[in-house]
């Protein structure tokens, strides 16, 4: 009995101690190691057509900052077109598209949804045939590209091999709960160092379904976008992958989006997360692991590994347990068990960019004040750990059924409230 | 003089170098975030080892005063609470044949008897209620009630069906508890070495972070310990897994996560150089519009 | 029950000491703004000149009417030092030291300046400037042509609004840019440049490709298709005169032939070669190194992670078809031309 809840306790550990290690190596390595940004200097080309899709459902407080944000940019007006996939929205967000086409017909050409499957997926599924343009590039409403992303987004796909490209998010309602801070903490440990080393290294950066896209030919290789995943970002991401295909995070392509600033709509969206990683998990690990020929033995390790972050929560839940029994029956665990298990819960779990990782992204950014909530770490991610261990369980019990409920985040600002104004 | 004409010149090279990367009020124009690394030197590489090997020695050395110095406390503290707990040593021996003593005790474990039981059912189903009660905003703090009340749930539920078979006496937690914490005293110079010391935070610094975590945790663990002890001879054994588990461990590793947040917040030897106002060069200065 | 809870609270106390500083941070923030997102592009290379310009235009229309015109020398409104020149350098005056000026220049009237001259602050050419031999500068904004002599230094920026030329053995730092082209002389080393037309030397305009008789070329069996381009394992070599009318990826190196002709783009993952007269309608993508040779033609951008090289008469782009050169090291021969911009972030050298 004993050995029988010791092995798995012991596999758990092990599997943290991976994570842990991986996290490091990136830590070290974008501090100390080559960086990787040869797209960002491309600023005078032949710019190819671009189409930029926003997914909207019910959007009317943040959709009409998001379009003129768009319709500022630098990018050449004849070249790009944006798409706001109008899914069906009861709020205002119908009237606010149809008088954004009316000022700008040509720039501006609404997809209205009334029907179909709920989500953002089945909606950029759907709109994908609304343009042949070279580039499809995506955003969610809320966010709010700078002038010059769109051309720093599209550079990479000069490179024929480039499917997709990732830029960073940048929380923008930092300020405003515990939360924000600290889900600012783990975009910064996730964009500034787990990505870019990835990118670095030349192993997986994923896509992340926003401040992105996705090259048209590429989708259509792929056969489109995918309405049976939560996740379109992570299924893409894989699928490129695996054909061939090349995934580009770009550190410099900063943009703003807005974090959950309560805890229902940060677990409703961390719950959304796990259960699209993991059907992404299901479906690729094998593929993956079969090792295309194009793929190096390190890029399919890292791939396993990513494609596993959002299980390593349940385990490591499983884990505590395990370790519980143990206690009860009298088995002396070591030290070490004690300490990973402990350390873990000073992760975030949206990367399981341990503590040191994200203390290491905000150092690089300057942000050293924030540096000091780093205890608080444990905060967020016992409700993180608990939310996606419960959508897991529910996941697994509920895994014949095909339909997909979406959970739309939150959006909290208030139309027309000021953003950041940018320096440099 | 040889050198003479070199001077000027080599003064003329470095200011007009300076320009090159200050702005007009002499504060350093720096690459955007996105690019920037670390500059690794062999110094800081030289002093990563130096102060993981040497904190580790420093413990190791320090053993024998260490042990004596929680004796005392625990004497001290345990005369002071009242508590008629006979306290003895034990030695231990690492290797290097290094020898140290730690406090044991020796009393009669107190398992829960009906009364212990039903009280700690009613605490558990009182703080699991409260975890509802409290407002959305506090949801860390709900689940962590309810952790605490699960896990002691699972006390309560062992203790109700095997009371004689539970396999830990008050001095087995004590004794794990203090030997754990040394074990994690002595992983703090090591993972600091990997994950502090690489930033450029100077020597000093360094040095005396890891010397106040360590100092830190010679007095917090047998505090920690002792509180347990008392509770555990008041409340019963029912007390000693959550305790165990939620209040052990997990408490020193947050003290050097903590520690850690905050000298990670400190401003690093490349910042500071170049944050200070270049002497030599003599810029003139542009006014702000009025 | 006291000696406990003095004890607790002790416990409590001492276990909360390290977390005062996060406690602090919590309800007394230090750093809670958001990240500053710079909403320029990175590659828009004249922005620094830009802002110069617009920021001296607000400040010279705030001078009053007499310190408009002819020599002058004074301050603008935000207390900045500046001397106008009209007719010669022989009115810059003031120095600090022999040789150094350290207001901001203004040069109303079409001027050579003086060799050896160091200027601390911006220089800003109404008319044609010519630049003497040996002259450093911050910065640089002209509004026409611009000469810049021999063994010139330029530490920030320079603009010219119409074609600049850079003497040989000159070092440019930061950026470099003009409305219309930069000719650039021989051993002349620099960062970034960007214009309609870059050239080392005389210009060449895009060779002509249509002496040669291109052959179809068979990709090897083990290519495979992946949507709009074609991968190949290993190593793959174009030979001369072929064409390729799809895009390449290639896990090796590639070498394309002397006049062969890739209708697409190409991607190595360690290095690509053009031979002589070699053509790339689209862009080329090397993980390592490109080198380029005489003649060969490139119509989209270029990018290396470690080196490229432009041969002799080489051209990348066209005059409608503008394109982007980088990696950290670039080295360009005589009558390299780019349409476009060239970036070097560890230097780029002409020889």
């Amino acid at each position: 009995m004993r050995l029988a809840l010791l092995i798995p306790l012991y596999a758990i550990v092990a599997v943290l101690i991976i994570y842990t290690v991986r996290h490091y190596l990136f830590t070290l390595n974008r501090l100390f190691g080559r960086h990787r940004q040869p797209y960002v200097d491309i600023g005078t080309a032949a710019w190819p057509r671009v189409a930029v899709f926003v997914p909207c459902h019910n959007e009317e407080r943040v959709i009409a900052q998001m379009l003129d944000a768009l319709l500022a940019c630098d990018y050449p007006e004849r070249q790009l077109v944006i798409i706001p996939i109008n899914d069906r929205s009861s709020d205002g967000t119908s009237r606010i598209l149809a008088d954004y086409a009316g000022r700008f017909p040509v720039r501006v050409a609404p997809f209205h949804r009334k029907g179909g499957k709920p989500g953002k997926a089945a909606a950029l599924k759907d709109a994908m045939e609304a343009s042949d343009a070279a580039i499809h590039l995506v955003f969610d409403a809320d966010y709010l590209p700078g002038r010059g992303l769109i051309k720093q987004l599209v550079g990479p796909f000069f490179d024929p091999e480039v499917g997709a490209v990732m830029g960073r998010v940048v929380p923008m309602n930092v300020n405003k709960t515990l939360l924000t801070r600290l889900l600012d903490l783990e975009r910064t440990g996730g964009y500034q160092v787990d990505q870019q080393a990835r990118m670095n290294l030349g192993l997986i950066p994923q896509y992340g379904g926003t401040v992105g896209g996705v090259r048209r030919t590429a989708l259509i290789h792929m056969g489109g976008w995918r309405d049976d995943t939560l996740a379109e970002d992570t299924d893409i991401t894989f699928r490129l992958i695996l054909a061939g295909w090349e995934v580009v995070y770009q550190n410099r392509s900063e943009c703003y989006e807005e974090v959950p600033e309560n805890w229902p709509s940060r677990i409703r969206q961390i719950k959304r997360w796990a259960r699209g990683h993991n059907q992404a998990l299901a479906r690729y690990w094998w593929p993956l692991l079969k090792r295309p020929a194009h793929l190096r033995r390190w890029a399919v390790v890292d791939g396993l590994l990513l494609l596993g972050v959002f299980a390593v929560g349940p385990l490591l839940l499983l884990g505590w347990v395990l370790a519980v029994a143990l206690y009860y029956m009298g088995v002396q665990l070591s030290v070490g068990v004690y300490v990973i298990l402990a350390v873990a819960m000073y992760s975030t779990l949206g990367n399981f960019a341990a503590f040191f990782e994200v203390a290491a992204g905000a150092r690089l950014d300057g942000s050293r004040g924030r540096i000091r909530l780093l205890p608080f770490l444990i905060v967020g991610f016992l409700v993180s750990l608990v939310s996606v261990s419960w959508a897991t369980l529910v996941q697994m019990a509920t895994f014949w059924r095909k339909d997909q409920l979406w959970d739309k985040t939150e959006r909290h600002r208030e139309a027309g409230a000021m953003i950041p104004k940018e320096t440099g | 003089m040889p050198g003479k004409r070199a001077r000027p010149e080599l003064e003329r090279t470095r200011k007009l170098e300076a320009m090159r990367v200050r702005g007009v009020r002499g504060g350093v124009i720096t690459p955007h975030r996105s690019m920037v690394g670390l500059p690794w030197t062999a110094f800081r590489l030289l002093t990563t080892l130096l102060l993981s090997l040497g904190g580790l020695l420093l413990l190791y050395v320090s053993l024998p005063g260490l042990g004596r110095f929680w004796q005392e406390i625990f004497e001290r503290t345990i005369h002071f609470l009242g508590l008629p707990v006979p306290l003895g040593d034990q030695v231990w021996t690492v290797p290097g044949g290094l020898e140290f003593t730690l406090p044991v005790l020796a009393v009669v474990t107190p398992l829960p008897g009906t009364r212990e039981i039903w009280i700690a059912v009613l605490v558990s189903v009182l703080v699991f209620a409260l975890s509802f009660l409290l407002p959305v905003r506090f949801t860390p703090l709900r689940y962590f009630l309810r952790l605490l009340a699960i896990v002691e749930g699972s006390a309560i539920a062992f203790f109700a069906f095997s009371t004689e078979s539970f396999p830990y006496r008050l001095q087995d937690h004590v004794f794990i508890l203090l030997s754990a914490g040394l074990v994690v005293m002595a992983l703090v110079p090591l993972v600091l070495g990997l994950t502090l010391h690489v930033f450029d935070l100077a020597f000093w610094k360094k040095l005396l972070l890891t010397l106040a975590i360590l100092a830190h945790l010679a007095v917090f663990i047998p505090l920690q310990v002792l509180v347990h002890i008392w509770l555990v001879l008041h409340g019963s054994a029912v007390l000693m897994p959550v305790l165990f588990l939620v209040f052990g461990l997990l408490l020193d590793v947050l003290v050097f996560v903590a520690f850690y947040g905050w000298a990670l917040s400190w401003q690093g030897e490349l910042e500071r150089r170049d944050l200070s106002p270049p002497a030599h060069l003599a810029m003139p200065a542009r006014r702000q519009p009025a | 029950m006291l000696p406990f809870l003095a004890l607790l609270g002790l416990t409590l106390l001492w276990l909360l000491l390290p977390l005062l500083p996060a406690f602090r941070e919590l309800v007394r923030p230090t750093d809670v703004a958001p990240l500053k997102v710079v909403d320029r592009s990175s590659g828009y290379v004249a922005y620094f000149a830009r802002n110069f310009r617009q920021y001296l235009d607000r400040q010279m229309a705030a001078l009053p009417g007499e310190a408009q015109v002819g020599d002058y020398v004074g301050k603008l409104p935000d207390g900045t030092q500046f001397i106008r020149v009209r007719k010669s350098s022989q009115g810059l005056t003031h120095e600090v030291e022999p040789g150094t000026q350290n207001r901001l220049v203004v040069v109303d009237g079409a001027m050579t300046l003086q060799d050896g001259e160091t200027f601390l602050m911006e220089v800003y050419a109404r008319a044609p400037m010519i630049g003497g031999a040996g002259s450093v500068y911050r910065a640089i904004y002209a509004d026409r042509e611009l000469g810049l002599g021999e063994r010139s230094t330029v530490l920030r920026w320079a603009h010219a609004g119409g074609t600049m030329g850079v003497g040989s053995h000159s070092v440019l730092r930061g950026r470099i840019t003009s409305d219309q082209a930069v000719v650039l002389g021989a051993n002349v080393v620099f960062e970034r440049i960007g214009a309609p037309r870059i050239s080392v030397g005389t210009e060449h305009g895009i060779p002509p490709g249509d002496g040669f008789a291109a052959h179809p070329f068979a990709l090897p069996e083990h290519a495979h298709p992946i949507g709009d381009h074609y991968r190949v394992e290993g190593d793959l070599e174009i030979p001369a005169g072929a064409r390729v009318t799809s895009s390449l990826v290639v896990a090796g190196s590639l070498t394309i032939g002397p006049g062969a002709v890739v209708e697409g783009s190409v991607k190595a993952h360690r290095d690509v070669e053009l031979a002589d007269a070699a053509r790339v309608r689209g862009s080329v993508v090397a993980r390592r190194r490109v080198m380029v040779g005489d003649s060969a033609w490139i119509g989209g951008p270029v990018i290396a992670e470690e080196r490229i090289r432009l041969g002799q008469r080489s051209v990348v782009g066209g005059p409608e078809l503008p394109a982007t050169v980088s990696a950290p090291l670039i080295e360009l021969a005589a009558g390299a031309t780019v349409y476009g911009q060239i970036s070097a972030p560890l230097g780029a050298r002409t020889f």
